[in-house]
């Protein structure tokens, strides 16, 4: 089910207000704020108008820079140690063989997928998204390979390759939000799962997953540990708590 | 393990990861799956034998990757993929 997003699903802005601030003055508020326990903005309107030297002149408005973005996913997972020596092909695991890391440009070109306005998933060209080129080793319904990074964008393909193409190809060795696998048709997302023996998600990294789709509007997707939907367990639905 | 076919054997090792367990069903899938040469290259002859030398040796298949089965569980489930590659020998 797709939920347009709202409004009211969004953080408030950054502090963009104007005020009366030097950095005194922003001590004191910041101070009080913490014994009130109000915000900043809050606490700022209790202090009386700057006033300056015998005249009173106020000072101009005083702009506070909005704070630089933060990562909306700080619990992140790194490619397991197993597989450190991955890239050299004289190294195990993948003896002979070399595993490939993408760098960021072609990563964004060919890998991102997003989610349009109608919760629709696209990739390459705006394309709807699709797994069923996917690999299925076990017989069942085919699946791509995805990672979220930190600020929550996905990346995936249908195409991973024994000791050439994996989830760590796709994360380029930077530690990331959520990985596993796509079920995906026409752009919908059927389900998801922790399946990645690079990163071995918790269920803490799944959440972010979760919490992303439902910041982009997607519902009801199911969210399964590493064994998937023919034998493994639930871990969330997104838009249920 | 260092079999001549160690790095096909790392190969299945892997696809564990993903496995919706170590049942007859999900062998037999596996088994059709490197028949159908698509997701692991080099033919099914390659898995097979890899499989058969990986189950002859004491080494330990499951040490490098840790999968998240025990050796005798991972040994126990290659034991059924060779019997249904042998089994399917000659149907491709």
């Amino acid at each position: 089910m797709y939920r347009p997003r709202r409004e009211s699903d969004s953080p408030p802005p950054p502090n963009s207000y104007t005020g009366d601030f030097t950095p005194n003055r922003i001590s004191i508020i910041a101070q009080n704020a913490a014994r009130s326990g109000d915000s900043f903005a809050e606490a700022s309107r209790t202090l009386p108008p700057l006033m300056i030297g015998m005249g009173g002149r106020r000072l101009p408005p005083f702009r506070l820079q909005p704070a630089p973005p933060r990562d909306p996913y700080t619990n992140l997972v790194s490619v397991h140690p197993d597989f450190d020596g991955e890239t050299d092909v004289n190294r195990k695991p993948f003896l002979g063989d070399q595993v490939e890391r993408v760098a960021p440009e072609r990563l964004e070109r060919i890998f991102a997928v997003r989610f349009g306005p109608d919760g629709i998933l696209r990739g390459r060209g705006n394309r709807p998204f699709q797994s069923s080129t996917g690999t299925a080793a076990f017989g069942q319904d085919p699946r791509a390979i995805f990672v979220m990074d930190s600020q929550g964008r996905i990346y995936a393909t249908n195409h991973p390759a024994p000791g050439e193409f994996h989830h760590s190809s796709l994360g380029n060795d930077v530690p990331v939000a959520a990985a596993g696998e796509l079920s995906v048709s026409n752009g919908r997302i059927n389900f998801i799962t922790a399946a990645s023996g690079h990163y071995r998600p918790q269920r803490i990294h799944m959440l972010n997953v979760k919490l992303e789709l439902e910041r982009q509007g997607i519902l009801d997707v199911p969210i399964y540990d590493h064994k998937g939907p023919a034998g493994g367990n639930v871990l969330y639905v997104t838009g249920l708590d | 393990m260092s079999t001549a076919y160690s790095a096909e054997m790392e190969h299945l090792v892997y696809s564990l990861f993903s496995a919706p367990g170590l049942t007859r069903e999900a062998a037999v899938g596996l088994a059709k799956t490197i028949r159908g040469g698509r997701y692991f290259p080099g033919g099914p002859d390659r898995y097979t034998d890899a499989i058969e030398q990986a189950l002859a040796r004491p080494d330990s298949i499951t040490a490098a990757m840790r999968p998240p089965y025990s050796e005798a569980e991972v040994r126990g489930f290659f034991g059924l993929v060779h019997a249904e590659l042998q089994r399917t020998e000659h149907r491709t």
